[in-house]
């Protein structure tokens, strides 16, 4: 029962994202990237109508299952309805993509759903952040009734009460309605997330970069054996690196196609569904806005700004107001803004703080992935041999995935310096899965700046076609 | 032609090699957990199935163990019972009514827990107890 609540969720998603950007039932590029972007969608939605549905009436299942299903059939008539066309995403043009691409994708994704079950199967109920925060918070919201205030009591403050409810809301729904706990709830949405931030780089990249591009993107990124581990292992990281792919990678798309608008209002969703998802993911979100509002002004086109914006507030509008009725309403304070001011100042005067979170940050670099060499390095050479390329239609899309990455890793540098305990330690347990947060987003910049490999001689003739005016005038003579 | 085969075939070859590498980790650590007495979540959640039935959700215990104190296991020893309990809330004092106790042996000991005003209310099996501290 709980896979069927999760496929109903998706189907949410499905019909939400298929109303949005219709395109003809049949298997295509286009309909891949929203299935993918469908799973994280639903669930966000779902999750947020969860937590509203407990806040206002309380645990009453019928009432719980009348507002699912409502939306359900709501999105689903939407998808259904829908009669207007609109952006058909294609694969871009490129080089034939030999067989031993397909090949080595199949190998690559064999290899990480075999350990994602293996990892899942040696910890159903996650690792020490899923059971300590993510899947206990799920326990108090579903076994105490009438008393899943408790979930947020300051007796549990080491288990960050705060933190926002995606994760736990989506496994807690699943367990009320089937009427019973089991860890395939927060595995299978874990597998979802794990598997659909693969999906998202892939299918954004074939219709940006071609096929070649997507499927060597999709293999290093099946390949970093620290999404697939952290993925089984529950940890709320990896459905925050989707959300912050699956916004960034909207954005891209937005760039590729600027009179369709719709891009923008699901990659302010998405954005609002990371905030969700991690208090990380606010940080994203401001990052974000900033990282937009300076690639439009600096390389795109100046006009579309406002509407942008609009549409993207439009999008994180709902998400953001259910985080600030959490945080208002039940959520106790933060334990880093819980601070005195002048502790925090004490930290950040500490120079030694500072050092000892940058050398975390050039360490930890080197291991993003469980590469067996490091992956910066391996991709330093790609980069030495490959080159980038990056056409003038995509500066806004690089330089947003930039900059919001930088301004990220910046908030999060700030924040290690500020927040009490010890640095080094904090940084040696967190910032591992903090970098996994961003890396999806990383190689879709780095896999849309580099060069498509030239595999293969170019034939003669292709070399030396001549400029289709100068044939016409020699055909004529 | 060639740098791009070479960089290609670099990228997708480790990759691959990883991820193989990393798999067949993996397997082993999962073979291991098989044949050896696993401790974790399922563990615990077996062994503190009766009293959680036993309990009123809204319970607030106190927490004893026989474990080393500040250490990693001991903290992750007492978030699992939190973790086993919920959504009674379980506090790392002894200072409360009820007290669980998360013991490796059936024979606590005796004079650890006269100090800290503890008698036995319920014994729930697999080394797991409720007490009452008369103090409170």
């Amino acid at each position: 029962m709980t896979l069927l609540y999760l496929a109903l969720v998706w189907l949410i998603g499905c019909g939400l994202l298929r109303w949005l950007f219709p395109a003809p039932l049949r298997w295509s590029l286009h309909n891949a990237l929203l299935l993918f972007l469908a799973a994280g969608i639903g669930i966000g939605i779902a999750s947020t109508l969860y937590f509203l549905t407990l806040a206002s009436v309380g645990p009453k299942i019928l009432v719980l299952a009348a507002v699912e299903g409502v939306g359900l059939m709501a999105a689903l008539a939407l998808g259904i309805l829908v009669k207007r066309r609109g952006t058909l995403l294609q694969w871009a043009p490129g080089p034939p993509t030999p067989w031993y691409f397909t090949a080595a994708l199949g190998v690559a994704l064999a290899s990480a759903v075999i350990m994602f079950i293996v990892c899942t199967l040696t910890k159903p109920h996650g690792e020490w952040d899923a059971w300590a925060i993510w899947n206990m918070r799920a326990r108090f919201l579903f076994r105490a009734g009438e008393f899943w205030r408790d979930a947020f009591s300051n007796q549990l403050d080491w288990s960050h009460p705060d933190y926002p409810l995606l994760i736990p809301g989506i496994v807690a729904m699943c367990w009320t309605l089937a009427r019973a706990e089991s860890t395939l709830a927060a595995s299978a949405a874990a597998f979802l997330f794990t598997l659909g931030t693969v999906g998202v780089l892939i299918s954004t990249l074939g219709v940006l970069r071609g096929k070649m591009q997507a499927f060597i993107g999709g293999i290093l990124l099946l390949g970093s054996a620290s999404l697939m581990v952290n993925g089984a292992n529950q940890y709320a990281d990896v459905p925050l690196s989707y959300f912050i792919l699956g916004t960034l990678a909207l954005l891209c798309l937005q760039d590729r196609y600027p009179a369709d608008l719709r891009f923008s209002v699901l990659a302010g969703l998405t954005a609002g569904f990371a905030a969700w998802t991690k208090n990380e993911g606010a940080l994203f979100l401001v990052a974000v806005i900033a990282a937009r509002a300076w690639a439009i002004s600096r390389y795109g086109n100046r006009a579309t700004l406002t509407p942008q914006f609009l549409r993207l507030a439009a999008g994180f509008a709902a998400p953001v107001a259910v985080i600030a009725f959490f945080k208002l309403r039940f959520a106790p304070p933060n334990d880093l803004l819980a601070r005195h001011p002048r502790q925090i100042v004490t930290h950040v005067a500490d120079i030694g703080r500072w050092i000892t979170v940058l050398e975390g940050y050039v360490q930890e670099t080197f291991r993003i992935g469980y590469f067996l060499i490091p992956i910066v390095l391996v991709l330093a050479l790609y980069w030495y041999l490959m080159r980038f390329k990056v056409a003038q239609q995509q500066r806004p899309a690089i330089a947003t995935i930039l900059v919001a990455l930088g301004l990220t890793l910046a908030g999060e540098f700030a924040i290690y310096v500020a927040l009490p305990g010890d640095a080094s330690w904090q940084v040696q347990t967190s910032f591992e899965r903090l970098l996994l947060q961003l890396w999806p987003s990383g190689l879709l910049a780095f896999f849309i700046a580099a060069n498509t490999p030239q595999l293969y001689a170019k034939p003669k003739g292709v070399e030396k076609v001549k400029p289709a005016k100068k044939a016409a005038r020699s055909a004529a003579k | 032609m060639s740098r791009h085969r070479f960089a290609v075939f670099a990228l997708i070859s480790i990759s691959l090699a990883s991820s193989l590498w990393f798999l067949l980790d993996v397997i082993t650590a999962y073979s291991y957990l098989l044949s050896s007495y696993g401790f974790g979540v399922p563990n615990f959640d077996a062994r503190f199935e009766a009293l959680h039935k036993s309990m009123h959700p809204r319970s607030v215990l106190g927490y004893v163990s026989d474990n080393p104190a500040n250490n990693a296991q001991s903290q992750a020893e007492f978030y699992l019972t939190q973790y086993a309990l919920a959504p009674a809330i379980v506090k790392a004092t002894t200072e409360e009514h009820f007290v669980v106790a998360n013991f490796h042996t059936n024979s606590p000991n005796a004079a650890m827990l006269r100090a800290k005003n503890l008698v036995l209310v319920q014994d729930f099996g697999n080394d797991v107890y409720i007490y009452r501290n008369t103090t409170r």
